[in-house]
């Protein structure tokens, strides 16, 4: 079937906004900077709306889309090589494979989140409403919490495992590994 | 979870994108190697861009209050004055001179990222992040960072340089020396070759990557090496030296630097170093071994066309040659197929590490006195030596010699040396 450009962009968007959330966690977890990450992010949207002329309905969109994204990845590790250590090609790889692999799950896990974040100490909420506001500046909620940055992303990482093993024990229950 | 892994940490400074260099290899391997890891790894960063980004997923931040700014309006004003001309400076700064070159001698040119390559270079020239390149030999460009740690690169080499939140240098071939300031913290200065990786805080060291080897020696201070092949590290300390290759079968390994002996003789009846220059003639019934002239880049014009140079040279990167002297005395048993004129130079390291200048005498042929044998000594007093560089005008008493390189310009020249010595002066 021949689709006219609506119905593909349509289709497009569709297909790119079910796995975009995948897509940027892989992207994420090579590209450490969330401002490069969102670089990389916005130049595979355009291949990919680029390209999608060249995807086959029958294929798979999430592996194409993460084939793209790698190529992304390994195009902006080339460029901060000379002045940055990034991870090597192998290990962005594994990565990229288990990423795909595990998206299902991650994409249960971000669900997960609503119920571990209620979960939270009214403090720990508290904090991370605002740590993670549009615009908000650690150093800035450190100051005003009286507190050091560096504190505040202690804090903060400690939570995100808590979260992290609250989302495990929910899903353990639903039958995931 | 447990929360004293260190694993956990790297990860923390990941995904907040301060991890250093090192931090960020030791995840790396650490990613590698355990699935669990990287299986957590994953879920910790989905947690992190879901908070993030995910629409209705938190409530709306705590408001800041508004005691904050509340009698403070003429410093949040001023500070917005300062965010204001940071970021007009960040736009309409395009690309900021991030070294000075210093010196320079012979063929060097400089290329900016995307750029055309330039040359004759002046010097003070303020150079912007790109590509320096030495060519000959005898060839030398020192790079001041604006923190005062200084780089040279020696002979044949060329280097990418930069510096954004950390100066870091991609040394694809050649030598370099460098005296590098204290660096900020968790900053360190980066030197990247195809085999290795090291990470300076603040030292003298000299590190050279020449045919699929990389060279670490220390003079002062400590120096992380990674071998890029396997990520092993070793920390290479005052006095000693490390070598990285892409074999991984042997673990890195840490050796003393050899003192610089006072007294070093050189013969040329066992093949030389890869890195020397000359074509080696093995002894013969009527001559000992030698090293024959070979072309070398002597200078660049500016159409790029090249002077040549037609020389012998012996070289150690970790400046293990010899120590000299004021008066000690550099010997050369050598003879030219014609009567042309030598140049003589040796590059010297300081006895702490450090490029210590480029020192020369220039020899005419009525110099050249052969013996009945067609051979002939040239004695080289250091005082006869003058220096090649203006902020190297003397030689410091102990300088390490890393270079002994004799040159002529005549094609045809047919220079062989067959021995080279430094001794020290003859007891009075």
């Amino acid at each position: 079937m021949v689709l006219n450009d609506d119905s593909r962009h349509e289709l497009f968007l569709r297909l790119f906004t079910a796995h975009e959330p995948a897509l940027r966690n892989f992207v994420r977890s090579l590209v450490p900077m969330v401002a490069d990450a969102n670089d990389v992010m916005q130049e595979a949207a355009v291949v990919l709306w680029q390209k999608f002329g060249e995807y086959e309905s029958s294929e798979d969109f999430r592996r194409w889309a993460f084939g793209v994204a790698r190529f992304k990845v390994l195009a902006w590790q080339r460029d901060r090589m000379r002045d940055r250590h990034v991870f090597g090609a192998d290990l962005t790889e594994l990565l990229a494979t288990e990423a795909e692999i595990q998206a299902g799950r991650l994409e249960r896990q971000r669900e997960a989140l609503r119920t571990c974040l209620e979960k939270l100490l009214p403090e720990q909420r508290q904090l991370v409403d605002a740590a993670y506001a549009p615009a908000t500046r650690i150093d800035e909620l450190a100051r005003g919490a009286g507190q050091t940055a560096m504190a505040i992303y202690k804090r903060l990482h400690r939570i995100r495992l808590a979260l992290v093993d609250c989302s495990r024990a929910l899903m353990l229950k639903e039958g995931w590994s | 979870m447990s929360s004293g892994d260190p694993r956990h940490d790297w990860m923390r400074q990941y995904a907040q994108g301060t991890a250093s260099a090192e931090t960020t290899l030791r995840l790396e391997q650490a990613l590698r190697g355990d699935a669990a890891f990287r299986k957590l790894f994953l879920e910790y960063l989905n947690v992190d861009l879901a908070l993030a980004g995910t629409p209705g997923l938190l409530n709306s931040p705590v408001t800041i209050p508004a005691r904050w700014f509340q009698g403070s309006r003429p410093l949040a004003l001023a500070a917005a004055i300062v965010i204001i001309i940071g970021l007009a400076a960040v736009w309409w700064w395009p690309e900021r001179a991030i070294v000075t070159l210093a010196q320079s001698s012979g063929a060097v040119s400089w290329c900016a990222e995307g750029g055309e390559w330039k040359r004759a270079l002046p010097p003070g020239a303020q150079l912007r992040a790109g590509t320096l390149s030495v060519e000959g030999g005898q060839n030398s460009a020192q790079l001041v960072f604006r923190d005062g740690s200084t780089v040279t690169l020696t002979g044949e080499s060329e280097a990418v340089f930069s510096e954004r939140s950390q100066k870091v240098l991609v040394l694809r071939s050649g030598a370099l020396t460098a005296d590098v300031r204290p660096q900020p913290s968790g900053h360190p200065l980066l030197v990247r070759t195809p085999t290795a990786q090291i990470e300076v805080v603040g030292t003298h060291f000299s590190l050279a990557h020449q045919h699929g080897q990389t060279t670490l020696a220390v003079l002062e201070g400590k120096v992380r090496l990674f071998r890029l092949a396997d990520r092993s590290s070793v920390d290479v300390e005052t006095g000693q030296k490390s070598t990285a290759t892409l074999d991984v079968a042997a673990p890195l390994e840490i050796r003393q630097l050899n003192p610089a002996p006072a007294r070093w003789r050189q013969t040329f009846d066992q093949a030389p170093a890869p890195i020397w220059q000359g074509e080696w003639l093995p002894p013969d019934a009527a001559n000992p071994g030698r090293l024959r002239n070979v072309l070398d880049v002597s200078q660049r014009r500016e159409d790029s066309t090249v002077v040549p140079a037609y020389v012998v040279a012996v070289r150690d990167n970790s400046g293990e040659l010899a120590a000299v002297q004021p008066d000690s005395q550099l010997r050369l048993r050598l003879r030219t197929a014609k009567p042309v004129n030598l140049v003589v130079l040796l590059g010297l390291h300081h006895p702490t590490g450090g490029f210590a200048g480029n020192f020369q005498a220039d020899f005419r042929p009525q110099d050249i006195r052969s013996d009945a044998t067609g051979w002939c000594e040239l004695q080289i007093p250091m005082t006869k030596l003058r220096a090649g560089m203006k902020d190297h005008p003397t030689i410091p008493p102990g300088a390490r010699v890393f270079l002994v390189y004799v040159a002529c310009y005549f094609p045809g020249a047919g220079l062989e040396i067959s021995e080279m010595s430094i001794n020290p002066p003859a007891a009075p």
